[in-house]
């Protein structure tokens, strides 16, 4: 943690992710009759019957990536037989998102942006249906951030109804140059307002990475001059998706499943501000989960989006008993269901993995319902 | 399913069957109860969802045209019964309430032909859902527990209307007092496919002869029956010619109950030795007075003390067995290597366990202090001795579990009780505290010194298997005794919704499972135990010598998501099986007393207050 103190300064210039406010929080809508808006635009669309309305659709563009993080919490480039989704795959999004009511969407890998064409295609797609929420990337495209840029506004980048759009930006154990990321961090700081673009740096530290964060504060210091405050979020995360045989585990703090628990705030309701929410996260193969959580399991799976359907996964979604008793009672609730000496003698990383815990628990068990 | 000719028309014959036209009921009967394997057996099939369609279909069946819709199905047929004193029959002249239709089916709940008693409460031919319930569970214990079986009651239907049923209470001043309450009407439906309700009356009835050999069986049978009850801790209340089959089967279960002590206890009337608990083999050597005078009259004369002392070497005899078993042991195979110390002990036994203290009123055992009254808890210490004891010739122990608390009761009044059980019972009243505590402490002492003696002599294996045996064995019947009127107190809740049909039948299912304690131990891994019935849920132990699981069963309007359960302080998760919640195992060196164990629910995230219904 020491790395982290040493820190605190630079991330004063940052936004605060605790930020909650519907307009103007880390996502942010245009309106504050977001809301109102929202359940116009459903009226009449698949997912109005449900009670789980999910606003934001995560999509793997690609697993491939031109990064090879040893502890990559994406799965990229594992091995697959679909490295990416096809043209027709990215329109059945585009028309399944839209049947259902489905406002927003948000585009990760692998890295997105090795995709770029047909990124920008299925975004002229949506364009004035489907907002686009959030790109996530590790910058590589910031050697030529203006030519890029110049495509996504041409693709509607900014023809958003009802959300604030967002560019995330990873740093970590990424190989990107870092001043691409900080050339991305000025052009938009230059040339967009906070209402227009938000953008975002996910910032995965350890004990024994560099200090990546420090070394792009100081390298945008030494070519932009000062860093842009309040304008960039930041999330620093110590999450690695640590998968067994991969590799010399980073080092973590780990503590128990029981304190974890209580750490996730996701109940699947309708929240815009600090988090999206609800989401349903889509991996390349077209498998989706209620969650973004890059541990996904059986219990939580709803069904493949091009086999059977945008109806049928949210169909899974409303009667998935695991999505019920997160949504009725919050993950922190796995403590009354599960004895506390299995939780507390049981440490994980991250709040994901705890509830990953939980629920393989509770469904080898049989705990629930 | 045949209609027309029920199994008993091979038994008992035509003249004695008065038929009746068999009509569908104008409204279906609602199914409460079923007996799912009884019901595997008769109808060749698992008990599924649409059974209880079928059974409603086929069973919502009346003889009293006024609540049919007209149909006519077949013929059902009431038997005659021979009743020389008048008292089994009450002023009828066989079932009242009860035919036969089948093939060997027996509803019990329809007025008869042969109801023709001039008090309409005898006549009436009703039965009420709570008695029926009772009777139900009862039959169903002692069909699969107990050494004499009885028929099986296969389902309980709700009718679905209301009757005014009078109960009747003795007072005081030796005043009957009826109360009257309004409860639903019941149908019962017992399944009899050999001679279990084929009645020693109704053989009298058709004027057919009890042979030598016969009433030989007859008397050994009487024998055994009393001398399992009285191990088994059963009450009949109200023995006569008309509650037994000729094979010995119990029929009839409306004064019956299990009881705590081995002390006299009543049930019906207080006025007769022969109806109080451990005394019952006299009213069967009555029975068998009225047998053999019959006989006579007939032609064929049997020796009466012969019969008594078939029926006393009977008793006796199977009273020793069945000791063998409270000991966990087994008469064949322990008893004549260790038989010196368990005769003694079966003397001091079959003494004490009858002494009481003079608590006349309460040895009605309708009333709350039934159990304060006895002296000496033979099942307390044989349950728990072993398990318990802290090194050998633990007396402490022995004296807190055999010596029971109890306490004199003064009344402000006490009726004819008082003397019929002065003159009935004098040799085993105690009324000298000081006497008593010397005594009870002698004879704890000398039974302690036999029963280390005794169990001294068994290899570590066999002595496991015994304290196994003995906690089961010995555990009290749960919520089948007369002062905690279960019955009464579920029907209450369903009357008032907060019970279902599927609620009643789950409740009486584990009644029964929960009631069975004579195991074939040699074959026994695990048993239900420990029933607790709440207004909620309802839990028990699945009991193993190794440990114990616990199995939580909520009612149907009460919603279990998710639940733990805290035992003495420890967590433990609750799975779901099914419908139940069932906890991962708990394990044990050696069998464990699941009664003081402290047992909290959380349920749902929210710890639960809960009471037992009684």
């Amino acid at each position: 943690m020491s790395k982290m103190k040493d820190n605190e300064e630079i991330v004063k210039d940052f936004l605060s992710i605790e930020n909650d406010n519907l307009v103007g929080g880390k996502y942010s809508a245009i309106s504050n009759d977001f809301f109102e808006k929202l359940k116009l635009e459903r009226t009449g669309k698949l997912c109005e019957k449900y009670k789980i309305k999910p606003i934001q659709f995560t999509f793997e563009i690609t697993n491939r990536c031109n990064c090879h993080c040893e502890h990559c919490g994406m799965s990229a480039n594992s091995k697959t037989d679909k490295p990416r989704l096809s043209i027709d795959e990215l329109d059945t999004i585009s028309d399944e998102l839209e049947k259902a009511g489905i406002i927003s969407y948000a585009i990760t890998g692998g890295e997105p942006f090795l995709e770029f064409e047909n990124m920008c295609r299925f975004m002229k797609k949506c364009r004035g249906k489907l907002d686009v929420i959030k790109l996530i990337s590790n910058g590589f495209w910031g050697e030529k951030v203006e030519w890029y840029f110049n495509k996504m506004e041409d693709a509607g980048l900014f023809d958003n109804r009802f959300v604030v759009p967002a560019i995330q930006l990873s740093i970590g154990e990424q190989s990107v140059p870092l001043e691409y990321v900080c050339n991305i961090i000025e052009y938009v700081s230059r040339n967009y307002s906070i209402n227009q673009l938000h953008i975002g740096l996910i910032y995965t530290w350890s004990e024994k990475l560099e200090p990546k964060l420090e070394m792009l504060y100081n390298i945008y210091k030494e070519k932009f001059g000062e860093f842009p405050k309040n304008r960039v979020y930041i999330t620093i995360s110590q999450y690695k998706n640590y998968v067994e045989g991969q590799g010399e585990k980073l080092n973590v703090i780990a503590e128990s499943v029981y304190d974890e628990i209580g750490y996730c705030d996701n109940t699947f309701s309708e929240e815009l501000g600090k988090f999206v929410s609800p989401k349903i996260f889509m991996q390349v193969n077209g498998d989706c989960y209620p969650c973004e959580i890059f541990n996904t399991h059986s219990c939580v799976y709803l069904g493949n989006l091009f086999k059977e359907g945008i109806e049928s996964v949210l169909e899974k979604y409303n009667s998935n008993k695991y999505v019920a008793f997160i949504k009725k009672y919050g993950t922190g609730m796995f403590r009354e269901v599960i004895p506390e000496k299995v939780l507390k003698e049981k440490f994980v990383e991250t709040p994901c993995m705890a509830c990953e815990f939980c629920i393989k628990y509770c469904e080898k068990n049989k705990l629930l319902k | 399913m045949k209609n027309d000719s029920p199994g008993i028309m091979n038994k008992i014959s035509k003249n004695n069957l008065v038929e009746h036209n068999v009509y569908k009921a104008k409204q279906k009967y609602s199914l409460v109860y079923v007996n799912k394997e009884l019901y595997k057996k008769i109808f060749k099939e698992e008990y599924s969802s649409s059974s209880k369609q079928k059974l409603e279909e086929m069973f919502s069946l009346t003889i009293e045209e006024d609540y049919s819709n007209g149909e006519k199905v077949g013929n059902g047929y009431a038997d005659r019964q021979y009743d020389e004193s008048g008292i089994a029959l009450s002023g009828n002249k066989g079932s009242g309430r009860a035919f036969f239709y089948y093939d060997n089916f027996n509803f019990k709940g329809d007025k008869t032909l042969l109801a023709t008693s001039s008090d309409k409460y005898y006549s009436d031919g009703k039965a009420c859902l709570p008695a029926a319930l009772k009777e139900a569970v009862l039959s169903n214990v002692i069909a699969k527990d107990f050494a004499i079986s009885n028929f099986q009651m296969l389902a309980v239907f709700d009718k679905g209307r209301y009757y005014e049923f009078r109960q009747q209470f003795q007072n005081g001043d030796d005043e009957i007092i009826d109360e009257y309450f309004s409860l639903r009407e019941a149908l019962e439906i017992r399944y009899a496919p050999n001679n279990e309700l084929y009645r020693i009356s109704n053989k009298m009835a058709d004027e057919k002869m009890f042979s030598e050999k016969d009433i030989v069986l007859l008397c050994e049978n009487l024998g055994k029956m009393e001398a399992n009850k009285f191990i088994d801790r059963f009450l009949h209340g109200s023995w006569s010619a008309g509650n037994l089959s000729v094979d010995c089967n119990m029929i009839d279960f409306d004064t019956c109950c299990f009881v705590q002590g081995r002390h006299p206890q009543f049930s019906n009337t207080n006025k007769y030795k022969a109806s109080y608990f451990g005394y019952e083999v006299l009213g069967q050597k009555k029975l068998m007075d009225i047998v053999i005078k019959y006989s006579e009259e007939r032609g064929c004369v049997f020796d009466r003390d012969m019969a008594y002392n078939l029926i006393d070497k009977a008793y006796e005899e199977n009273l020793k067995i069945r000791f063998c078993d409270i000991l966990g042991l087994e008469y064949n195979r322990h008893y004549k290597e260790l038989k010196n110390e368990i005769d003694i002990l079966f003397d001091k036994f079959n003494f004490l366990s009858r002494q009481f203290l003079p608590n006349y009123i309460d040895l009605n055992v309708n009333e709350d202090n039934v159990q304060n009254t006895f002296i000496y808890d033979f099942s307390r210490l044989f349950q728990k001795y072993l398990l318990k004891r802290n090194g050998e010739n633990d007396i402490f122990l022995a004296l807190k579990l055999l010596i029971n608390s109890s306490k004199n009761i003064q009344y402000e009044k006490v009726g004819a009780v008082k003397e019929i059980v002065e003159e009935n019972f004098a040799d085993i009243i105690v009324r000298d505290d000081s006497q008593l505590t010397q005594n009870a402490i002698k004879e704890t002492m000398d039974i302690v010194n036999l029963l280390e003696s005794l169990y001294s002599k068994l290899s570590e294996d066999e002595l496991l298997k015994a304290i196994f045996k003995c906690y089961i064995i010995n555990f009290n019947r749960e919520s089948l005794y007369n002062n905690t009127f279960i019955f009464h107190k579920i029907y209450e809740i369903y009357e008032r919704g907060k019970y279902t049909n599927e609620d009643i039948n789950n409740i009486s299912e584990m009644l029964i499972e929960a009631n069975m304690r004579n195991y074939n131990f040699s074959d026994l891994r695990e048993c239900n135990l420990g029933l607790k019935i709440c207004k909620e849920f309802l839990y028990y132990f699945k009991y193993s010598c190794d440990g114990v699981r616990l199995v939580l069963k909520p009612f149907e309007k009460f919603d279990v998501e998710f639940a733990k359960v805290l035992i003495d302080e420890n967590e433990y998760f609750l799975s779901y099986e099914n419908d139940y919640l069932v906890s991962e195992k708990i394990y044990s060196e050696k069998p464990m007393d699941i009664e003081e164990m402290q047992v909290k629910f959380k349920i749902n995230g929210n710890w639960v207050e809960f009471s037992e219904l009684y």
